[in-house]
């Protein structure tokens, strides 16, 4: 290296005891010693690029680690602290499930001093919440069996009366009329609430080949309907007839109660299943009730003053799931609702003694 | 009035009690055993029922269908009032002080045919089953509506199916109706049967082999209206396959078709 590349500075501050100074040549590092002689500068250069070099390896390798420690430490501490917080989302996850009724629901003992305590105080709440519910259901039981007899002798009465109505006279077979309809709907409200009360599926779903056209037929008969609201071809399912019959009687009469009548039944029979649409042409189903319609006691907006008992869509929709079927609702295009009840098919021809 | 016959006194089913048996002796005494149905008084009903109220209105639904209306409150009282006279039909109320409604479907059935109807709770499930095993012919269930109730009795007990008589049904190899005693022949053996099952072998009968649909027996012996329990049906057929088969080696005559129905093997 030429000495005139030495930087200006090294060679002002050579004072008599020496100075050495880092500087740049050609793009590399050096290190200059300077020492002053009696009548010269003694300068010896050293070069840094390989400690230069090392350094910055050694600066990459410190980083690189400390990342690397530090991806690890929060891998290692999220591990740590899902298994602590496991029980706990296991906890958040039974719970969900209890409130949307699955009582079943039990937490398990892990052995671990924290969270044991959590896990039996947990289970004891499901428990008492359980018994609660039952006794609950017993009672409303229990009230229903009570009311079954006197309602039995009252209906029983009312009809026999309404069938002396005419010897009455005026004023007194109104108020008469008036006694047997409330008996009436009193004991239609009492049998639903029964229905409901009772464990359900313990009486053992029939399964035969109904001619559902047949059925639909009783219906609209039964509730006094023109039988040309049955729009559909002739067809056969296995089924329950019985049960059949009160799903469909119940949907009739939720038209009829809160559609203002039933439009028409339509049997639209495929491979797999058929189906029985019930129609109507009424104020169609709020989104905020849509949800909770099959639930007992749901009432649509302005339906408190009907005489339903708010039980009917339940019981259909009970009855159907203890014969394996399925009852659902759809808003039709032109306004109104359809509720339809899909059945298993029977592809087997039906042999019965001709009439 | 012969002798009791000791056939009858020896086949009670029931525990040792002695007032079970002191009654079941007054009923022999009074049906002379075997088939009481010719001993059974026209237009007499009975109702077997604890409830004051319920009983009321019963007895009023049926004297309105032109019945003379016999009372009891209990089994025990049932029993005496029997061995006096046999109706027409008897109404039992499945639960009961005292003998309950089962055993006294039981009582009746060893020694008459008459037509039994149980009336019984929403709840009652699995003893309907068992009284219909037992020998009842149909049930209702409280609340129930009057009308339905008289439908179902006028329709039990008409005799014979609307349009046939006996001798037009076409001929099965094994098994004959008597008309005049409305008892069945099976193999040559005479046996007694209530008019329901009588009417069921009927128009088994008729359908001359081919699958006759519980709902289509409903609809025509039972006079149901509209879709009823098919379990009174398959009770019955299983009580009437325990009178007609004679013995195991014999094939049943009376073949079940899942999902169908039954049919008779002429």
């Amino acid at each position: 290296m030429p000495p005139d590349q030495l930087p200006v500075s090294l060679l002002e501050s050579a004072s008599p005891t020496g100075a050495m100074q880092r500087f740049r040549y050609s793009g590399d590092p050096y290190l200059a010693i300077a020492i002053p002689l009696r009548d010269a500068l003694y300068v010896e250069v050293f070069p840094l690029v390989d400690l230069d070099t090392l350094l910055v390896r050694a600066a990459w390798l410190l980083l690189f680690l400390t990342l690397a420690l530090a991806a690890f430490g929060a891998i290692l501490g999220a591990q740590i602290a899902a298994r602590v917080l496991h029980p706990l989302t296991a906890l958040a996850v039974s719970a969900r499930r209890i409130a949307m009724g699955d009582f079943g629901e039990r937490m398990t003992q892990t052995g671990d001093p924290d969270l044991d305590p959590i896990a039996a105080a947990f289970n004891e709440m499901v428990q008492a919440v359980q018994a609660k519910i039952a006794r609950e259901r017993r009672f409303a039981a229990n009230v229903s069996h009570e009311l079954r007899s006197p309602v039995t002798a009252a209906l029983g009465s009312a009809e026999i009366l309404a069938g002396s109505r005419n010897q009455l006279d005026p004023r007194t077979r109104e108020v008469a009329d008036v006694l047997v309809d409330q008996v009436r709907r009193m004991s239609r409200a009492l049998v639903d609430l029964l229905e409901i009360s009772s464990t359900f599926g313990d009486d053992g779903a029939q399964s035969e080949v109904i001619d559902v056209r047949a059925v639909c037929q009783d219906v609209l008969q039964m509730r006094g309907l023109d039988s040309r609201l049955l729009v559909g071809p002739s067809c056969f399912a296995l089924s329950d007839a019985r049960r059949l019959e009160r799903i469909l009687t119940n949907l009739v009469d939720n038209a009829l109660l809160h559609a203002g009548g039933v439009t028409a039944i339509r049997l639209e029979p495929n491979a797999q299943c058929v189906l029985v649409h019930v129609d109507d042409q009424g104020p169609g189903i709020p989104d905020e009730v849509a949800a909770h319609v099959f639930e007992p006691f749901t009432r649509g907006p302005h339906s408190a003053a009907t005489p339903g008992s708010g039980l009917g869509l339940a019981i259909a929709s009970e009855q159907a799931r203890v014969i394996g079927a399925a009852v659902n609702f759809e808003p039709l295009p032109g306004g109104g609702s359809r509720f339809t009840v899909s059945l298993p098919a029977s592809d087997l021809p039906v042999e019965t003694v001709e009439e | 009035m012969g002798g009791i016959p000791d056939s009858v006194l020896s086949q009670s089913p029931l525990s040792s009690e002695p007032k079970q048996s002191k009654v079941s002796h007054l009923l022999a005494l009074g049906l002379n055993g075997g088939m009481g149905q010719e001993l059974a008084s026209r237009r007499v009903a009975m109702i077997v029922e604890d409830d004051a109220a319920i009983s009321v209105v019963l007895r009023t639904m049926l004297e309105d269908e032109g019945y003379q209306v016999l009372c009891a409150a209990s089994a025990e009282q049932a029993t005496v009032a029997l061995a006096e006279q046999l109706p027409e039909i008897a109404l039992v109320d499945l639960r009961l002080p005292g003998l309950q409604g089962i055993d006294l479907v039981r009582l009746i059935r060893q020694s008459s045919q008459i037509p039994i109807v149980i009336v019984t709770a929403q709840t009652d499930s699995h003893d309907v089953v068992a009284c219909l095993e037992a020998g009842a012919d149909d049930y209702i269930t409280k609340p129930f509506v009057p009308k339905e109730v008289t439908a179902r009795i006028r329709s039990i007990l008409r005799r014979t199916a609307v349009s046939r008589e006996s001798t037009s049904l076409p001929s099965s190899s094994r098994l004959q109706l008597d008309a005049r005693t409305a008892s069945a022949v099976i193999d040559g053996r005479v046996v007694a049967v209530t008019p329901i099952e009588y009417r069921v072998l009927e128009q088994l009968l008729a359908a001359n082999g081919a699958v006759v649909s519980r709902n289509h027996l409903l609809h025509h012996v039972w006079g149901y209206e509209h879709a009823g329990d098919g379990r009174v049906v398959d009770n019955l057929i299983y009580r009437l396959r325990g009178k007609l088969q004679t013995s195991s080696a014999l094939p049943e005559v009376i073949v079940t078709v899942r999902g169908f129905g039954y049919r008779l093997v002429m």
